[in-house]
């Protein structure tokens, strides 16, 4: 039955497009949860970060015409969950962004031998916003320097700096959360 | 080389892959809730906005219609009163009696000489129907004006331009018409045209004759 229905070429993009509210519950259900972890790893409030998913959903539902069926339909969604929280942030904080680092002197450490007991969005969500919404885009979404800078209407050496520091941030994040946990576990 | 030297960031990004956060409230209430509202927004009516153009171009046309079936009224009274100037302008040569008839027919002048013949026939009651008498003539004006016309050609321009300005200054100086003046003037018309000469002013004696 599964083959039967995917093989229709009635579906699930053609059915949003006809504003099909069954289509729509369907795609909901389906993705809901991944969209509202992609959305918190930018928000740190659930409730704000829930609120961006509304209206991202709602702009999928709207826009959903616009979806030309290159890549995926959940790629597609996903980008416009990204530039609804990356509006969000905007919006609501202001964001300043520091290329002081000469590209030169960018040299990443060496992260080898860490441990993976590590929650990843309590690191995330103690970066500043800059620091937090260069990552994501960088290592989550896989955006090239150039798009992110594109993106957040900033240099390629000042994406380039602000993801250097998140990473920075990150590990003394990371080292900090083992020593906790090491001096509690003596 | 990326891979390896960023184990950190390759950690946070297999969890957050794996990551998947159950929201906190029902979400599909409200998506569908504000989905409604902006499904609700009046579409727009194709049928009712053809239907004003449809409106609005039968009105344009049936004004306009009517604009070109007005009757043409105008140019008639136009006609009348260019042949009223070409009338006085032949007053003023003093021919024969169908010139004479043309000066009678002038409206200022028509009246005195209604009064002259009211008064030479003893009957005075035509001065009231003057409207009347006015247009009765005024079909005459126009079928004596093809006969005279070829009679005043040989005519020089420059008298008659003269003379039809003159004419408009007696008609709208001299409101009424002494009725001895203008009998003077008719009987005595070859000899105030000889003392004329070049100038609009006439100077007869009136011993001398």
């Amino acid at each position: 039955m599964k083959l039967l229905f995917g093989n229709k070429k009635d579906d699930l993009p053609g059915r949003l497009k006809r504003q099909d509210p069954a289509a729509q519950k369907i795609f909901y259900d389906r993705n809901v949860k991944k969209f509202l972890s992609v959305s918190r790893s930018y928000i740190s409030d659930v409730y704000q970060a829930e609120d961006c998913l509304i209206k991202a959903f709602c702009k999928i539902f709207t826009n959903i015409e616009s979806f030309r069926g290159e890549g995926s339909l959940e790629g597609w969604a996903r980008r416009i969950v990204v530039n609804e929280c990356l509006n969000f942030i905007r919006s609501h904080k202001t964001v300043f962004y520091l290329d002081d680092i000469h590209p030169e002197h960018l040299k990443e450490a060496d992260d080898s031998g860490l441990s993976a007991d590590f929650d990843a969005q309590e690191l995330l969500d103690q970066l500043p916003d800059n620091y937090r919404m260069v990552f994501n885009l960088y290592v989550l979404e896989e955006y090239s320097h150039q798009e992110i800078a594109g993106l957040l209407n900033i240099s390629v050496t000042a994406s380039k700096t602000q993801l250097f520091r998140a990473k920075e941030k990150l590990r003394k994040i990371y080292t900090q959360q083992q020593r906790t946990l090491s001096h509690e576990k003596s | 080389m990326k891979k390896a030297n960023h184990t950190l960031s390759e950690q946070i990004r297999k969890q957050m892959d794996d990551r998947e956060t159950v929201p906190s409230r029902d979400l599909w209430s409200e998506i569908e809730s504000q989905s409604a509202v902006k499904n609700s927004k009046p579409s727009f009516n194709w049928l009712l906005t053809a239907a004003c153009f449809i409106l609005t171009f039968s009105l344009g046309a049936v004004l306009f219609l009517n604009q070109e079936n007005k009757p043409a009224g105008e140019p008639e009274k136009m006609a009348k009163t260019l042949q009223k100037p070409a009338v006085q302008r032949s007053a003023e040569h003093g021919v024969n009696e169908k010139q004479k008839g043309l000066i009678v027919e002038i409206p200022e002048q028509k009246t005195t000489t209604e009064n002259i013949s009211a008064a030479v026939k003893n009957d005075g009651q035509k001065q009231e129907p003057q409207a009347f008498i006015q247009q009765e003539e005024l079909p005459v004006v126009r079928q004596n004006s093809t006969q005279v016309i070829p009679e005043l050609s040989p005519v020089k321009p420059e008298k008659t331009i003269a003379q039809a300005d003159s004419v408009r200054t007696q008609v709208k100086k001299k409101r009424y018409v002494d009725p001895s003046t203008l009998l003077f003037s008719v009987e005595h018309k070859d000899a105030i045209q000889k003392s004329k000469g070049k100038s609009n002013v006439a100077s007869i004696e009136i011993s001398g004759n």
